[in-house]
């Protein structure tokens, strides 16, 4: 007997089911597909527990005649395309007919639909993929579809689920996708029985976009308006004024359909090039119009990349739309051009220059100047340095004797910054590059973490609270989290469905602008196991806020700093690495030195 | 062009000039990076302008021939500045595209820019005027300026706000933390009250031309604010948005008022914070003022002052830096520091600085 079986349709189904389905906001963003390829004006998502318990979602689009009804949860059944060369121009959002199989292959369904010209609608009733019940039944023209227990026949899966405010907040995040693309489409998602939110049909993009994404940042959107003989180009932008720590602001959108890819993603980075301070993200919306025929959508199975036949000329393109739109908006005025020293982080080569600037004009001045520029800072940061920046005998016992003895007990002499981003410096056995950053985040993060072993935590008060608008997701998270974020020294009050008040931030990261961190660390939240360990959030805050008041690269340091610098990280327990786990010095001994000039072999 | 000018009396002005002139790659629009020099009728003018700042300097010059070349601010206020004392010569050549600056022994030959693609000095045009001395403006702008915000996301706390009524003038910075407040009587014939905000590199570089024995002309439009003081001249756009209602954050009552000596309280701040320039704490009670700072396994360090009080006992705790801005910029011998709870803000006043008021958020002791 032969040992290979073609497959019973249910075990495919199921496999299947695995990449179409990977957690409810993949149900939600199926289901909301063929709801707008119904030609639907309104849709209602409603989920229960995250979209676990319960997903059900309501169209008043053409709905499905009975025996469409039954043969729609056929694998590779559907009415969008019927021949091969269809598959060269879609227009539909669905097309590979699997969605539907594979969503009920793993939940309890329940379709009811019904087309304007039949008089009575059809009920079908799936359980893990199996037909329990086919009837007729009353029901407005349209579809709705229920999903209950999703994944209750494939518990492995059911078990990588993250929180109901993680799991919902994916799903917010594809219902709003959704609903920036298609303004005039009214969309409407509730979440045990609360709306989370509600966008009316509209005309303008901008409003639907504001609506979504907070009105505050909608108002300093520019637009983008680009044609060129083979696309066009519309959306928004942010001015590089405002950046997220993560790409999460980017949507981008191919003829309405929400994607990713890395060409564009290159082009829109490409297009924003030295505006942008190092490791931070534009947020910007953009949609693509382009003949179909020209971009495959069949890359992967939940279609959420693309590929272009003319990727260069659409490369170029958005890279020159992103140009030309932020270069005709005057950013001057809104004092982004000089940011005030410490908070952005020039482009590279603005850094490259500035350090060059820096290097020249201190060959006139006197090694002085630091000094005097910390003096008249006031109280200045540190207290006096401490003379000797070697190791003194009571901290010796650092546990790395095995590495390069980089802080040896030899003292270490600062020669210079480089670039205003790393520190040389030389002992008896060779040079020492320390990247500024990474040292002065060890330094802050152990200063953080024994301040918090002793439960001493001091939070500044703010005279004028901070509003902070998020979206449905991130709120939700912060909700949940509100404890730990006020036990770090903030306080966040709730003010209105998803918008927040600080009152107060922790004082270490009081130089630092506190909006930033906080969206820094929900988007780490985001992105963490289900956990509800709190040690381990913490450790992430603790990172964040020292990497938030650390020295960055960049800022330009006075010779006291740079020794004060050292000093510190010889004081660390760990100096070898910034928290992140990079390191924060690299060695170059003297024997190597001569070995490659070759005065020794 | 051609222009004979005594070194004295240009090198402080191409210094103010420079002062406003981004440097060379810090804007997009690179001739910004310059200084616009034109000459007529015996006068030598010289613009220089961020877009933002527009400042325009005026000196008595021999002319021999009219003309304008826009030169790098910084390379041209470094050449003047190290050039011998005596006469400077400015003779452009090929149609402002060069430049050869001299003197009896020194010759420097330049490349420049044509002037005319140099942006144009704004023109205020029905604007509201008033004069004040110049010590009063400046005194008031070192009361507030070190309050202003950094943080480029609050766009509005980035400058200092300016209010006019007919009696009164009242400027005030803050970031968010700390507040100072200056007022001042005038008397001007203003139809209706202003209220601005003018971007702090605009008042920089304002009390850096303010001298103390001239007066100064404010023009006021509904964008822009003008500021001539002699032979100098400042435009700034003002920063568009509203200013926080900050009258409103200032405490109606308190409950623990102190009188406390205004060098010893700038001194023991400065020390205590010496261990930990984070926070410091007051305790106030009937029998002692002490302030202390707590740094872990560094120590810890204390401070009794002599005071006078009424009220509660209190503790409250601040950044000694905040504490330490307000006392120095304060006159007086003696102030007070009036406090209503450990979360609510501290406001500082010196009877003989009455038209001074700054208001500290504490720091949470937890």
């Amino acid at each position: 007997m032969s040992k290979i079986k073609v497959l019973p349709t249910d075990i495919a189904n199921k496999i299947a089911a695995g990449e179409v389905v990977q957690r409810p906001a993949s149900v939600v963003k199926e289901l909301l597909e063929n709801s707008l390829d119904a030609g639907s004006s309104k849709i209602t998502v409603e989920i229960i527990g995250g979209g676990r318990d319960l997903i059900r979602i309501e169209d008043n689009g053409s709905g499905m005649s009975k025996d469409d009804a039954i043969l729609a949860f056929e694998r590779h059944a559907t009415s969008k395309i019927s021949s091969a060369e269809d598959l060269d121009s879609i227009r539909s959002f669905g097309f590979r007919g699997e969605a539907l199989p594979s969503i009920a292959a793993v939940s309890i369904t329940e379709l009811v639909t019904k087309t304007t010209d039949s008089i009575s609608g059809t009920l079908v009733r799936l359980e893990g993929g199996v037909v329990k019940e086919v009837k007729e039944t009353g029901t407005p023209v349209g579809t709705s579809i229920e999903i209950q227990r999703l994944f209750f026949n494939t518990p492995a899966r059911r078990k990588f689920l993250k929180t109901v405010a993680t799991e919902a907040g994916h799903i917010s995040n594809i219902v709003s996708q959704e609903a920036i693309a298609q303004p005039e489409i009214s969309f409407k998602l509730i979440h045990n029985g609360q709306i989370v939110f509600n966008a009316p049909a509209t005309k303008d993009p901008l409003e639907r976009v504001s609506s979504l994404l907070g009105r505050e940042l909608s108002q300093d959107l520019i637009r983008l308006d680009f044609k060129t003989s083979l696309f066009e180009v519309t959306g928004f932008l942010a001015p590089p004024s405002h950046t997220r720590s993560n790409r999460a602001g980017q949507s981008i959108f191919v003829n309405r359909r929400y994607i990713t890819n890395r060409t564009i993603m290159h082009a829109l980075y490409a297009g924003y090039h030295t505006l942008l301070p190092i490791n931070r993200h534009p947020i910007a919306v953009i949609f693509i119009a382009i003949d179909p025929a020209l971009v495959d959508v069949n890359v992967h199975p939940a279609k959420s990349e693309v590929r272009f036949r003319q990727e260069r000329e659409v490369h170029d393109g958005i890279e020159q739309a992103v140009r030309e739109a932020l270069s005709g908006t005057d950013l001057i005025p809104r004092v982004v051009e000089a940011p005030a020293p410490g908070i952005g982080e020039p482009g590279r080569e603005a850094r490259i220059k500035g350090a060059m600037e820096t290097y020249f004009s201190r060959q006139t001045e006197q090694g002085s100047r630091g000094a005097e520029e910390r003096r008249s800072r006031g109280t200045g940061d540190q207290g006096p340095f401490s003379e000797s920046l070697g190791f003194s005998p009571d901290t010796g016992g650092i546990p790395f004797s095995q590495q390069v003895s980089m802080f040896s007990r030899t003292r270490l002499y600062p020669l210079a910054q480089i670039y205003n981003t790393y520190i040389v410096a030389q002992d008896e056995e060779g040079i020492s590059i320390i990247d500024q950053h990474a040292a002065a985040e060890r330094v802050a993060y152990e200063k953080l973490m024994k301040e918090a072993g002793q439960a001493q935590v001091n939070s500044q008060l703010l005279l004028i609270p901070i509003t902070l608008e998020t979206d449905y997701a991130q709120a939700a998270i912060l909700i949940e989290n509100r404890d730990i974020f006020n036990s770090f020294g903030f306080q966040i009050e709730e003010f209105g469905q998803k918008t927040f008040l600080l009152r107060a931030v922790p004082a270490i990261a009081e130089k630092r602008n506190p909006k930033e961190l906080i969206f820094d660390l929900l988007h780490d939240l985001q992105t963490m196991e289900k956990t509800k360990d709190i040690q381990a959030i913490k450790e992430k805050m603790l990172i964040l806020v020292a990497c938030h008041s650390a020295i960055r690269a960049g800022d330009k340091l006075s010779p006291p700093e740079i020794e004060a610098l050292i000093s510190q990280l010889s004081q660390t327990t760990l100096p070898y690495t910034c928290p992140h786990g990079r390191p924060t010095v690299i060695k170059l001994s003297l024997n190597e030195l001569e070995k490659r000039f070759k005065r020794i072999s | 062009m051609k222009i004979t000018v005594d070194k004295e009396n240009i090198v402080k002005e191409i210094q103010l000039v420079q002062g406003v002139a981004p440097l060379e790659g810090k804007s997009t629009i690179s001739i910004l990076s310059n200084v616009l020099i034109e000459s007529s009728d015996d006068k030598l003018i010289m613009t220089a302008s961020d877009l933002e700042i527009n400042l325009r300097c005026e000196i008595g010059v021999n002319v021999v021939e009219p003309g304008s070349i826009t030169l790098s601010a910084k390379r041209l206020s470094d050449i003047i500045r190290e050039m011998p004392l005596g006469e400077i010569t400015f003779e452009t050549k090929e149609e402002g595209n060069k430049i050869n600056i001299y003197t009896p022994t020194a010759l420097f030959h330049l490349f420049g820019q044509p002037g005319e693609d140099f942006p144009q000095f704004p023109q205020l045009t029905d604007s509201q005027s008033f004069s004040l001395p110049a010590s009063i403006f400046k005194e008031m702008i070192r009361k507030t300026v070190f309050a202003v915000s950094r943080d480029e996301l609050r766009p509005t706390l980035q400058g200092i706000f300016l209010s006019l009524s007919e009696k009164n003038m009242e400027m005030v910075a803050t970031d968010g933390h700390r507040l100072s407040i200056i007022t001042q009587d005038i008397d001007i014939n203003f139809k209706t009250p202003v209220k601005l905000i003018i971007p702090t590199k605009a008042m920089e570089g304002l009390s850096r031309i303010l001298e103390e024995e001239e007066s100064v002309k404010v023009d006021i439009t509904g964008r822009e604010i003008g500021f001539t003081v002699g032979n100098i001249r400042l435009i700034s756009r003002l920063i568009e948005g509203e200013f926080p209602n900050y009258k409103g954050f200032i405490p109606a009552e308190y409950r623990t008022k102190v009188k406390v000596n205004r060098d010893d309280l700038l001194d023991a701040c400065r020390r205590v914070s010496l261990l930990n320039s984070t926070i410091i704490k007051f305790s106030i009670s009937k029998d002692n003022f002490v302030i202390n700072s707590i740094a872990s396994e560094i120590g810890d360090a204390r401070e009794e002052l002599e005071f006078n009080m009424e009220g509660k006992d209190m503790e409250i705790g601040f950044k000694p830096g905040y504490v330490i801005d307000g006392l120095k910029n304060m006159r007086g011998d003696e102030v007070d520091i009036t406090l209503v709870s450990s979360e609510t803000s501290g406001v500082i006043t010196s009877p003989q600085d009455e038209r001074y008021t700054y208001l500290i958020m504490p720091m949470r002791i937890e």
